[in-house]
């Protein structure tokens, strides 16, 4: 009888480790929400995943609070109604404006923080939407001008009329602390998708990098082309995110700071590639409204990696790309 | 045994079952099987004794008392519908099954079929809730996990069952 | 008292075990044949998954719903679904068109509604994030 229940009992341990190992596999999870007004996911693998993307959410809408244009609470609103006085900042708004100042020095003023009272005349993206008379966009042009943000530690100014929207850096400074937040964690392979940010944290798996597709500005809903990276930032603007279509032409909401009108150059999309998701966000801004050629030379001389994809279906890609770019639809041509 | 008696058993048989169904949520089955609410049914253990020991009527009274307090004390209305499936499956299946104990079944594979049919009834609840077939796909890993869960229910009963007829709780008239 | 206890399993106990096995291998084969390249098609309101088809060229139907801003009417067409006509605002999600690969999603942001392409693939050209 003792044989038979050691056997018996045995055989019940085994049965239990048998329903203990079964699905082990890489514990991902994946957090799917609304903020800075877009649509985000962050997906986590590790065992601190979910409390790692947890706070990761928490800073997001943290942040948003105090950048947000439309939030009254917000420093933002604080600086933009300020009616020309001086306005105190929390130090990650300050952080935060100083970067999009330096880039928008860095880019002689493509990419500019000012650009709010443009944008908001155009108002591409809300009903109101209408192709501004030229007496308007004359009216509006001088107060895009990033030069006349002052900021000094943690107190800034700005022109009475002038507006701060720090929309065009702020997914990418967000996602660069999220990706803080998640290696504080443990976090060691994420994805962090904020838009038109995505930042991939790790590999997919040993020596497999992850694959990370480029939206096809005729197909938005598809992508046409992968990059196989790890621990980077890629970040697009197309002119097909945003845009208003009058009498067959399209307006994107990209605009071009000396024109004021929408950006309008041989360009459909500009994906940058660069650890540094503040900057790419800012880049990407900057060289779409600079054209293939100066946006090409402009990467050389400053190191930035790109694609480019162009309105006669002609992808060009920076040499440090190029072993990772894949083109997969036939539509377009690679251009040497 | 006195109907007093039988009173009192049953309420203190559902404080047993609400405990065992409380403490039952400490163990993290969730890691395994991401349904929210999911449990092993060791509370079960005392249904099948109140079967054995009590009736069929005392033993669903239990049951549903376990069921609505547990839900109230520390869970949520998709939480009552899963026990409640569970344990109306599990209930019935080991009633059923008891009129053939130990000429086909011991108390071993009453438990086993028990434990399955309260997994059962588990993902069938899921079902319902989200709405959703695919639930399913966590049913096999439940129905393995049921014959060594059936082993430790059966045990306890047996060992139960044993020392039953030495105190004076147990009357002639059982489920039997 | 434990030279007592013996261990009576009966044939109805092997019974009952071998048909919780069954039953156990049964269901993981079944899954097993339909793991193959199913897609789910899933509308999501609001964070909260609103409805879910399998995208196996069997489900053709239009949906309408109340999303946080306006209505929203989304087309589901065998393997492929879409926004169609939607009352909001910037009118984004239609621009964005058909999708039917595993990881695509469509987002009608003013309401808040998100369409998502899941399920499992063996697509070797599948791509783990769109950068949009």
């Amino acid at each position: 009888m003792k044989k038979q229940q050691i056997s018996i009992l045995t055989a019940v341990a085994l049965c239990f480790l048998l329903t203990g190992c079964s699905t082990q596999e890489e514990q991902a999870y994946t957090q799917d929400f609304y903020a800075m007004d877009t649509a985000m996911r962050i997906t986590a693998y590790g065992d601190n995943a979910a409390d790692a993307v947890t706070e990761c959410v928490s800073y997001i809408n943290m942040l948003e609070a105090d950048i947000s244009r439309t939030r009254e609470s917000s420093d933002i609103f604080a600086l933009n109604h300020a009616e020309g006085n001086q306005t105190e900042l929390s130090e990650q708004t300050a952080d935060i404006l100083q970067e999009a100042l330096d880039l928008a020095a860095k880019t002689e003023g493509r990419f500019d923080p000012t650009i709010a009272p443009l944008s908001d005349l155009w108002g591409i993206g809300t009903e109101q939407a209408a192709v501004p008379a030229q007496e308007q966009i004359d009216k509006v042009l001088p107060l895009v001008d990033y030069t006349k943000v002052s900021l000094e530690g943690t107190t800034a100014s700005i022109p009475a009329e002038a507006e701060i929207d720090l929309g065009g850096i702020g997914k990418g400074y967000a996602a660069d602390h999220v990706i803080e937040i998640l290696k504080e964690n443990g976090v060691e392979q994420a994805i962090v998708a904020l838009g038109g940010n995505v930042y991939v944290l790790g590999e997919k798996d040993r020596d497999t990098p992850w694959k990370v597709g480029i939206t096809d500005p005729d197909n938005p809903g598809d992508s046409f082309a992968t990059l196989s990276v790890s621990d980077t930032a890629v970040v697009t603007s197309g002119d097909y995110e945003r845009y208003l279509e009058v009498d067959g032409k399209r307006y994107c909401h990209i605009f071009d700071p000396e024109t004021g009108y929408s950006a309008e150059t041989d360009l459909r999309s500009v994906t940058v590639v660069s650890p540094d998701s503040t900057s790419a966000d800012a880049y990407t801004t900057a060289l779409f409204v600079m054209g293939l050629e100066d946006a090409m030379e402009y990467c050389e001389q400053n190191r930035i990696e790109a694609v480019f994809v162009c309105k006669d279906h002609t992808v060009h890609v920076t040499d440090g790309l190029k072993s990772s770019f894949e083109l997969q639809s036939t539509e377009y041509t690679y251009a040497e | 045994m006195s109907r007093t008696k039988r009173i009192a058993l049953c309420g203190m048989l559902s404080a047993l079952a609400l405990a065992l169904s409380l403490m039952e949520r400490m163990i993290p089955l969730e890691l395994l099987i991401p349904i929210p609410g999911i449990k092993l049914g060791l509370a079960n253990v005392v249904t099948m004794f109140a079967l054995l020991f009590l009736s069929p009527k005392e033993a669903y009274s239990i049951l549903l008392c376990r069921v609505v307090l547990a839900s109230l004390f520390a869970g949520s209305v998709t939480q009552f519908l899963f026990s409640l499936m569970g344990g109306l499956l599990a209930l019935t299946t080991t009633w059923l099954l008891l009129h053939w104990h130990d000429r086909w079944f011991s108390f071993y594979g009453i438990s086993a079929a028990s434990a399955a049919m309260h997994n059962f009834g588990q993902i069938l609840a899921a079902m319902l809730v989200m709405q959703t077939v695919d639930v399913i796909a966590y049913l096999p890993l439940l129905l393995v996990s049921s014959i060594p869960m059936g082993f430790v229910t059966g045990t306890i009963l047996e060992v139960l069952q044993k020392h039953m007829r030495h105190l004076r709780l147990t009357s002639r008239d059982n489920a039997m | 008292m434990r030279n007592n206890t013996k261990l009576r399993l009966r044939w109805g106990d092997f019974l009952i075990f071998l048909a919780i096995i069954a039953a156990a291998c049964g269901i993981w084969i079944h899954l097993a044949m339909l793991q193959t390249d199913q897609t789910y098609g899933e509308i999501w309101l609001d964070g909260e998954l609103y409805q879910q088809f399998r995208l196996d060229g069997s489900v053709h139907k239009t949906v309408q719903l109340e999303g946080k801003a306006t209505e929203v009417t989304i087309e589901v067409d065998g393997t492929q679904m879409r926004f169609t006509d939607s009352q909001c605002t910037d009118h984004t999600c239609e621009q964005t068109g058909w999708i039917s690969r595993v990881g695509q999603t469509a987002v009608c942001l003013p309401n808040r509604v998100m369409l998502k392409i899941t399920g499992s693939t063996t697509d070797a050209d599948a791509v783990d994030v769109i950068v949009q």
